[in-house]
């Protein structure tokens, strides 16, 4: 037994050295991903301090104070090094004129190192006023947190509908949405109105944020302190832009990561990857429904290569409410069909190609089926044709169309799988067949051996 | 490594009716040891560090579980709940998710259904292959559970099929029909996790990579490279590539050589226990006196 275990140890420590070999590319690749530097996720809280704040309804106090008690109570849970800031709504004018309370809108706390004591006593000396201009507000807020490619956060804490529209605030979220690349509105309703939820819940998945509807003090405190502890420890870096065109030819090219974009319903936009030979393209796609749409949506993926061959299709189909509707497909690089089969696929290639081609793209089409084994001369064509195309329907249509919905790619380029049991599939393998073989032999010792007993029985017999 | 795995116990056994047997499988034994002993030490050892892990919000934000660890969501009826973990050939991951309604002083309005929805690395939509991936919560009910079982992870499947990979996966826990009142209202979930290994897990190949995706974007480095000098890139990525894909698939004892190895040991036991059959009828008395 202890020969076994030392032996065994010996080819665990050779097999793991084998992985170790194996797995280095992949560990390499992971690493250049990780060291990007990211600047710290942003959060802003918007609170409303309109007249209507001062109602007592929230388990006998106050919203407002329910409001500001929950805040202190954020402000002390909160880590040092987090980027809060704080707006206010109808804190300074009372009166009823709608223009000058529609403008009624202050950053209170400018967004940076918290100061505990500096949001505590801002947060302490509001007083409930005036209007609601929540469209405005979120602009102004969108404005504080700046368009870099941090994570942004906005938390708005409201008791009532926006009553300065227009602009539709959740009209003003979704576009606000498309400006950057990464915002999120959470919002916190103090009131059981349908009208405030219906305008809430919008803004949260116009942005693919959440709505929570608050009726105590200790859910809003709890809630509140989630949202911007979530949103002020975001980690996952934001993705980066790009556009998608309508052809292939012109399609921007990306590299693996993730990337964003914008698509109007039943649009379709090509993407271009570069894989070399040998390589295996992964990639996803996910639309995120930041609308009211027609209750059966799908989106299609398809990956071709640049003279239109399909590689791979895949489709992802869903229906009613959901946040994200998403699809991916993975697809060799479009010279490992050649180079599978160099004999058959460099004519057939070269035929297939003269009456469409130049003459140039066909010398190179025969250059790399000859030389389909060396990947340097195949990887300057070896680009593959994505398209994302999207089957949403809007049922407003017109101004609903703008902007598109938000989609994310993601790329990656791996090595290629690899089929191994192809050559000797006639073979078996495992414990099963080295007993059976065993048996058989056992069986097959016993009968020679009986035999062999009874004939020299049989031939001494006489 | 991507040996057909035996049942441990089955072991001592064999070995126990050949001596001779076991010596000549002593590489396969290693392997299997040594995945056996690595995988549950790795798991055991993250789950008990780390309490439940926080739902996410997105699929890029998911709560990343281990196997065996428990997931925890805190948030309001609307939300949408996110979870990932990895998976191993030959598991059937099974997921099994209770949601704990609120019982205030406010009635809900209408039922709520609840779903749970399982995506692969790719984000393409799982079938569940048993258990409940949605049920319906009455007005009155105060939990409900929901669970999906996934098919068999293959090690390998054409480029073009939907088959389970080794890799991520995502749960997402959210509601899906329900009375516009009940939106927002406060509700918790916990998830549990278990992927025990499935009997059979065949060697038809391997993925050079797990099936997971970046989730950062495109690297600064990576970048400026691609767009002057994509040939050299894609050049030296093949070129580190290609020695791996080969490893992994003429490896002495794995992917398609395994079978010989099997086979041929196969017959060499066959070979052993014929004589010792032989021997067995013909000098009965040194075995049994």
């Amino acid at each position: 037994m202890i020969i076994l275990r030392r032996a065994a140890a010996g080819t665990a420590a050779w097999l793991a050295a084998l992985a170790l070999l194996g797995g280095l590319p992949t560990t390499a690749r992971a690493d250049s991903t990780d060291t990007t530097a990211q600047p710290p996720p942003k959060v802003e809280l918007i609170l409303d301090v309109s007249g209507s704040m001062r109602t007592a309804d929230i388990g006998g106090m106050s919203r407002i104070s329910a409001a500001q008690h929950a805040l202190d109570e954020v402000v002390d849970a909160l880590p040092d090094q987090a980027q809060v800031g704080l707006r206010t709504i109808g804190a300074t004018y009372p009166g009823n004129d709608k223009a000058v309370g529609c403008k009624d809108t202050q950053l209170a706390v400018p967004i940076g190192p918290l100061d505990r004591v500096e949001m505590k006593t801002d947060v302490a000396t509001l007083r409930p006023l005036g209007w609601t201009p929540i469209g405005l507000a979120l602009r102004d807020a969108a404005k504080d947190l700046g368009v870099d490619s941090s994570s942004r956060h906005i938390v708005l804490v409201t008791d009532g509908e926006d009553d300065c529209a227009p602009p539709d605030p959740c009209d003003v979220a979704r576009a606000l949405a498309a400006d950057g690349t990464h915002l999120t509105v959470d919002t916190l309703g103090l009131t059981e109105d349908d009208k405030v939820r219906r305008q809430l819940s919008c803004i949260a998945q116009a942005t693919g944020g959440t709505y929570t509807e608050v009726r105590t003090e200790g859910e809003l405190s709890t809630r509140l302190t989630q949202l911007v502890q979530s949103g002020a420890t975001q980690t996952a870096t934001p993705p980066a832009p790009t556009t998608g065109t309508d052809a292939c030819a012109t399609a921007p090219v990306l590299t693996p990561g993730v990337w964003t974009d914008r698509q109007n319903p039943q649009q379709d936009s090509w993407y271009r990857v570069a894989v070399p030979a040998g390589q295996e393209l992964r990639a996803s796609a996910s639309i995120a429904i930041d609308r009211q749409v027609e209750p059966h949506y799908d989106i299609t993926m398809r990956a071709t290569t640049a003279d239109g061959r399909e590689l791979a299709r895949s489709a992802g189909a869903d229906s009613g409410r959901n946040d994200v509707v998403s699809t991916g497909l993975r697809a060799q690089a479009p010279v490992a069909d050649a180079s599978a089969d160099p004999s058959s696929a460099t004519a057939g290639d070269a035929t297939a190609t003269t009456p469409t081609d130049s003459p140039a793209s066909t010398a190179s089409t025969a250059s790399t089926a000859s030389t389909a084994t060396t990947s340097t001369t195949t990887s300057s064509d070896g680009m593959v044709c994505l398209s994302v195309a999207n089957a949403l329907s809007v049922p407003t249509a017109g101004a609903a169309n703008q902007p598109g919905f938000p989609v994310e790619l993601s790329i990656d380029v791996v090595p290629g799988a690899s089929a191994s049991g192809g050559g000797a599939s006639w073979l078996g393998s495992g414990w099963a067949l080295v007993g059976l073989l065993a048996l058989i032999g056992l069986v097959a010792g016993l009968i020679f051996g009986w035999l062999a007993r009874w004939r020299v029985a049989v031939w001494r017999a006489p | 490594m991507t040996l057909t795995r035996p049942q441990p116990r089955l072991l001592p056994r064999l070995l126990g009716t050949a001596g001779t047997l076991g010596l000549l499988a002593l590489p396969f034994l290693g392997g299997v040891a040594h995945a056996d002993t690595a995988a549950p030490s790795a798991s055991a050892s993250s789950s008990t560090s780390a309490g439940p892990a926080s739902a996410g919000t997105s699929f890029r934000t998911a709560g990343a579980l281990a196997s065996g660890q428990s997931g925890q969501a805190q948030g309001a009826v609307g939300d949408y709940f996110y979870w990932s973990f990895q998976a191993q050939t030959g598991q059937s991951p099974s997921i099994t998710a209770t949601v704990r309604l609120p019982s205030g002083s406010t009635p809900r309005q209408g039922a709520e259904g609840w779903r749970l929805d399982v995506y692969d690395g790719l984000r393409r939509a799982q079938p569940c292959v048993s258990g409940s991936p949605q049920a319906q919560a009455a007005t009155d009910s105060a939990s409900v559970q929901l669970s999906c079982t996934l098919p068999t992870i293959r090690s390998w499947a054409e480029t073009w099929s939907d088959d389970p990979l080794p890799g991520t996966y995502y749960v997402r826990l959210t509601v899906g029909d329900l009375a516009e009142q009940d939106l927002g209202l406060p509700v918790s979930a916990q998830l549990s996790l278990t992927a025990p290994s499935g009997s059979d897990a065949s060697t038809d190949g391997s993925l050079s990579a797990p099936l997971s995706l970046p989730t950062a974007g495109p690297s600064a480095s990576a970048t400026p490279s691609a767009t002057d000098g994509s040939p050299a890139q894609g050049a030296s990525a093949s070129a580190s590539a290609a020695p791996a894909a080969a490893g992994s698939s003429s490896g002495l004892f794995s992917g398609g050589n395994a079978r010989w190895w099997w086979t041929g040991g196969g017959a060499v036991a066959a070979s052993l226990t014929a004589v010792i059959g032989f021997t067995l009828t013909r000098h009965p008395r040194r075995w049994f006196s």
